[in-house]
């Protein structure tokens, strides 16, 4: 019955479709207006006092201002707000560089937009703010309220693999039930491939609406991926050729680390939070890597952190997918990039490498003779008993297209660099997440859940006297991997609606 | 047919954009969050019948939009959860938003000049699992889809959580928006929210209405939300067409935008205001249209409904107060309300009263004086409590009510003319939203703050033969938040 009605109406609807609807006009979602939309928070350099804030208008709008004010209890906390004023500066949408391939701009009639942003500093730490921007007079926003960083304890933080497919049909449920864990996060990062087309407003729109206002409420830490990177007609980002898309910088604003060449500012940075965690940001799509891992070294070398994090989008681990592990390396370009990490980060004593890229979810320990050879299945007598570790690495995906690695071909595919100090210790295909992360000191906290908000993946890492890291896993590391065949059906990302 | 469709449809949508320019007060275009596109908007889900098994979605388009339909699918972990929904055809009624035509007589809106009208869609998705997620999207024009939105049915059995707000009415997206935030962020995982009543300031708004569903976005749709009538939700409209005399009814914009049970029992003007919820096995909820002039067929359904219920815990939520500040109490029907629903809800074993109006915090309970508030303890366990009686504000309007003399004399041993009502707990100048738990025999109350500090706190626990002992916790006897002692306040007026 239902299905009959469903058929009659579909059918109906196509036939109709093209008359009724002329022209390509912008969902209320997408198209820019006096109000300001688009409205996001990021860390400042010291996320302990400061925070950015970025929102878009209309191109009519030249003159826009935020108020801050320390979040109180009271009806009017309102009334004592400060003004500041914001930049802004023009994008022409369709006018950005795009991808080479591409037969003209993605963003046809689009037209112009302002984007805007201000950086508020000498806040004070762990301390609720609100804000809001205004776009055309009295187009304001709701207050949002953002707390800033603690000096000392607990930090705990969310990270998304990519969303690039089905942003906001499919990934909107990953964003909000990750704030259903994490409620109270005080960063959310994502690790690259935001989107699929970096170049095309559409996609950023979608993000955007995905997330809705929690991007307001907690600050965000975006890594540039692939997908941000618009190949050129040199080349893309796989050899070193792409550029990155006009509309990364505009939309966040993001620490800027002056000694680093100005094509890396905003996409490469760290960020330090209290005595326990200093995070990297890495951009491993963009060509000049070197300075990066010459950064990488002197920023974390000369760190007292107790946990040291880099995200960046691509893993220096091979990713076990189907005609990868055997085929010919992709290039001396990627295996010279990923050793050089692998050099940096070791020298640097990096904790933990949050990734994407492969859209599969796996989580690998590095490690003196981890008995990794072998493809970890379960490995009931590894749980709950710690095992020395170097660094672990994720790679985690939230999107809707879902990757195709097995851990034979991963084993075998690391096998030969690593032999037996490279162990997969979880993974899964079929599988948006999310996942938690808690510093408290001494002790990293790692949790992995799926979009129904159940867990899947789970350790622990403890720091040692002599500097030497312990790794635990979780017990639900002894359930079954998720695999095709024992999850539900799966289609591509072209039946995406 | 298909044809005629979009020729009507081309029709009613050069109707708008002429109706939209020939009016002067809407020259400038509507603000995006409030205009109605052939995309779904203002989407919410309600509970309509047994929560565990089922909840109503209902969403607004333009009226370009005619039939449409909604998704559901379990929600798995799975990449594409999606490929195995179910589809279904929605129920769609127009709304006039700048006639509205009740029973009761005709409003011609000023607050919505240029309007026209508007496409609000419902389906109830029934024979569901309990306590068992779900993902559901709806849809506007053909391939207008909404997000996938994850829903939780309620469990039969076991603890169950939620959000009450009172008033949200003034200031609703630049100053409540931070208030149900805060309450997502402190419980997201709440099974519903309760809002009782005012939600917005003028009820046939739809201004104000794009408020509310803007400052909640997503959320209302992933919590479902157990909306309950006030008088704001009325407005006036002449009887004989728009020509006779003023009466007071409710929106015309309430039960589109709302899908709620309808009480069989209750005449059909009832139906959707006044409701029953049982959530689980502990909890049954009691929604009462307070905002009327007479009592009688809500008080015999009350009645008659707390006496067949076993919930453990029992709780009545209407939008004004059971007892009134002295200055709030003088219409005729407070006095009615109190006569004709007072005595129903002291003897039926009603364990929780959460109500609004007075646009300020008090907590009370009927008990026998005790002694100052203050000279009490935290943790202190007293029994032969009555309900407890709360009111509560979560907008931006509040009224200066208790001076701190006041208060000292009031609080914890028994307000004027409110017999052996025990004011335990006040607050000025504070927006709130209160979480409520219930574990079993416990019931767990905690007052917030918009900056997710607890202001109030108690704990009920129920013996087997039904005697309640009552715990106030540390967060009850902090500074009592008053105007005189906390930031600067102005009215309203300013705020949008």
């Amino acid at each position: 019955m239902i299905k009959r009605w469903g058929l009659i109406f579909a059918a109906a609807m196509l036939m109709g479709q093209a008359s009724a609807h002329p022209g390509h006009s912008q969902p209320h979602w997408q198209a820019p207006s006096e109000w300001p939309d688009r409205i996001i928070a990021s860390p400042g350099a010291e996320p302990q006092t400061s925070f950015s804030v970025t929102w878009r208008t209309t191109a009519s709008i030249s003159s826009a201002i935020v108020e801050l004010v320390e979040a109180t209890a009271d009806s009017r906390f309102d009334l004592l707000a400060e003004p500041h004023n914001a930049r802004y500066e023009r994008v022409d949408l369709e006018d950005v560089t795009f991808a080479h391939k591409r037969s003209g701009t993605p963003n046809a009639g689009l037209g112009s937009v302002h984007y805007f942003s201000a950086v508020f500093d000498g806040l004070k730490p762990d301390t609720l703010y609100a804000y809001r921007v205004r776009g055309d007079e009295g187009a304001w926003s709701e207050w949002f309220q953002v707390r800033t960083a603690p000096e000392t304890g607990p930090v705990n933080f969310l990270y998304y693999g990519d969303a690039q497919y089905g942003i906001r049909s499919h990934v909107a449920r990953i964003f909000r039930q990750g704030l259903l864990s994490l409620p109270e996060a005080d960063f959310i990062l994502h690790a690259g491939d935001l989107v699929n087309s970096g170049d095309r407003d559409r996609e950023w729109a979608e993000w955007f609406d995905a997330a809705g206002f929690i991007h307001t409420m907690i600050p965000v830490v975006p890594v540039a991926g692939n997908h941000e990177y618009l190949e050129t007609a040199e080349g893309g980002s796989k050899d070193g050729k792409g550029v990155l898309t006009d509309l990364w910088r505009p939309q966040f604003t993001l620490p800027v680390e002056a000694q680093l060449p100005e094509a890396l500012h905003e996409t490469v940075y760290d960020l330090r939070y209290g005595p326990d965690l200093h995070v990297f940001v890495l951009d491993s799509s963009s060509a000049l890597w070197d300075e990066q891992m010459q950064w990488l070294r002197r920023g974390a070398q000369a760190s007292d952190a107790t946990w040291k994090i880099v995200a960046m989008h691509h893993s220096p681990f091979r990713p076990g997918i189907q005609g990868y592990a055997n085929a010919p390396a992709r290039g001396d370009y990627h295996r010279a990039r990923q050793d050089a990490f692998l050099s940096a980060a070791r020298a640097a004593k990096i904790d933990l490498v949050l990734a994407g890229h492969n859209h599969s979810y796996t989580r690998a320990s590095l490690g003196d003779d981890l008995d990794g050879g072998l493809p970890m299945q379960t490995q009931a007598d590894l749980l709950g008993s710690p095992q020395d570790v170097e660094m672990v690495v994720v790679v985690a995906i939230s999107g809707a297209m879902s990757g195709t690695m097995t851990d034979e071909r991963y084993s075998a595919g690391n096998q030969k660099k690593f032999g037996g100090d490279l162990a997969l210790q979880r993974w899964a295909n079929n599988t948006p997440t999310y996942q938690a992360i808690r510093v408290d000191g001494d002790r990293l906290h790692y949790e992995s859940y799926l979009a129904t908000g159940n867990l899947y993946d789970a350790f622990h890492m403890e720091k040692n006297e002599n500097g030497g890291t312990a790794l635990t896993n979780g017990d639900i590391v002894g359930t079954p991997s998720r695999r095709f065949e024992n999850t539900g059906p799966y289609r591509n990302k072209n039946s995406l609606r | 047919m298909l044809k005629t469709l979009i020729v009507i449809t081309s029709l009613f949508a050069a109707l708008l954009s002429f109706t939209a320019h020939a009016h002067p007060n809407h020259t400038a275009p509507l603000p995006p969050w409030q205009a109605a596109t052939a995309w779904p908007d203002r989407v919410i889900a309600t509970f309509e019948g047994d929560p565990s098994t089922g909840f109503a979605v209902t969403w607004r388009t333009d009226v370009s939009v005619g039939r449409t339909i909604a998704q559901i699918a379990e929600a798995t972990p799975d990449a594409r959860f999606d490929v195995v929904a179910d589809t279904y055809r929605a129920k769609t009624e127009t709304v006039d938003l700048e006639t509205f035509v009740t029973e009761d007589g005709v409003k011609h809106s000023l607050e919505n000049v240029g309007l026209g009208s508007a496409h609000y869609h419902s389906y109830v998705f029934k024979d569901l699992q309990p306590d068992t997620l779900y993902a559901w999207r709806v849809q506007g024009d053909r391939g207008k889809w909404s997000e996938w939105f994850q829903t939780r049915t309620a469990p039969r059995t076991g603890p169950v959580s939620f959000v009450y707000f009172g008033d949200s009415q003034n200031g609703v997206r630049p100053n409540w928006s931070r208030v149900i935030r805060a309450a997502f962020q402190t419980d997201p995982h709440a099974t519903f929210f309760l809002h009782a009543g005012d939600l917005v300031a003028k009820g046939d708004s739809d201004y104000n209405w794009a408020e509310w569903f803007d400052a909640g976005k997503f959320i209302h749709a992933m919590i479902p939300v157990v909306p309950v009538p006030g008088n704001h939700e009325n407005i006036a409209v002449r009887t004989d067409g728009g020509t006779g005399d003023r009466v007071r009814t409710r929106t015309t914009l309430w039960r589109p935008q709302f899908t709620l049970p309808k009480e069989q029992e209750l005449p059909g003007t009832l139906h959707e205001s006044a409701y029953q919820l049982r959530i689980s096995e502990d909890l049954h909820v009691f929604v009462i249209d307070s905002a009327r002039r007479d009592f009688s067929d809500q008080a015999a359904w009350l009645e008659k409904a707390l006496a067949t219920s076993d919930a453990t815990w029992k709780i009545v939520s209407m939008h004004h107060p059971y007892f009134l500040p002295e200055t709030f109490d003088r219409r005729p029907e407070d006095k009615l309300r109190r006569d004709t629903l007072g005595p129903i809800i002291r003897e039926g074993g009603v364990d929780l009263v959460l109500t609004g109006h007075v646009h300020t915090y008090s907590r009370a309970t009927l008990v026998s004086r005790r002694g100052p508030h203050a000279a009490r303890a935290a943790g202190e366990s007293v029994s032969g409590v009555g309900p407890v009686f709360v009111i509560s504000v979560s907008g931006a309007k509040n009224t200066d009510i208790w001076q701190s003399e006041q208060v000292d004399e009031m609080v914890g041993d028994g307000a004027p003319d409110m017999g052996s009502l025990s004011l335990d707990r006040v607050a000025g100048n504070t927006p709130m939203f209160q979480h409520i738990r219930i574990d079993d025999d416990v019931l767990t109350y905690t007052a917030y703050a918009a900056t997710g500090e607890a202001y109030d706190g108690f704990t009920l626990t129920k013996s087997e033969d039904g005697a309640v002992s009552f715990v106030e916790g540390d967060a009850a006897f902090g500074e009592t938040r008053l105007f005189e002692n906390t930031g600067p306040y102005r009215e309203w007026w300013d705020l949008r």
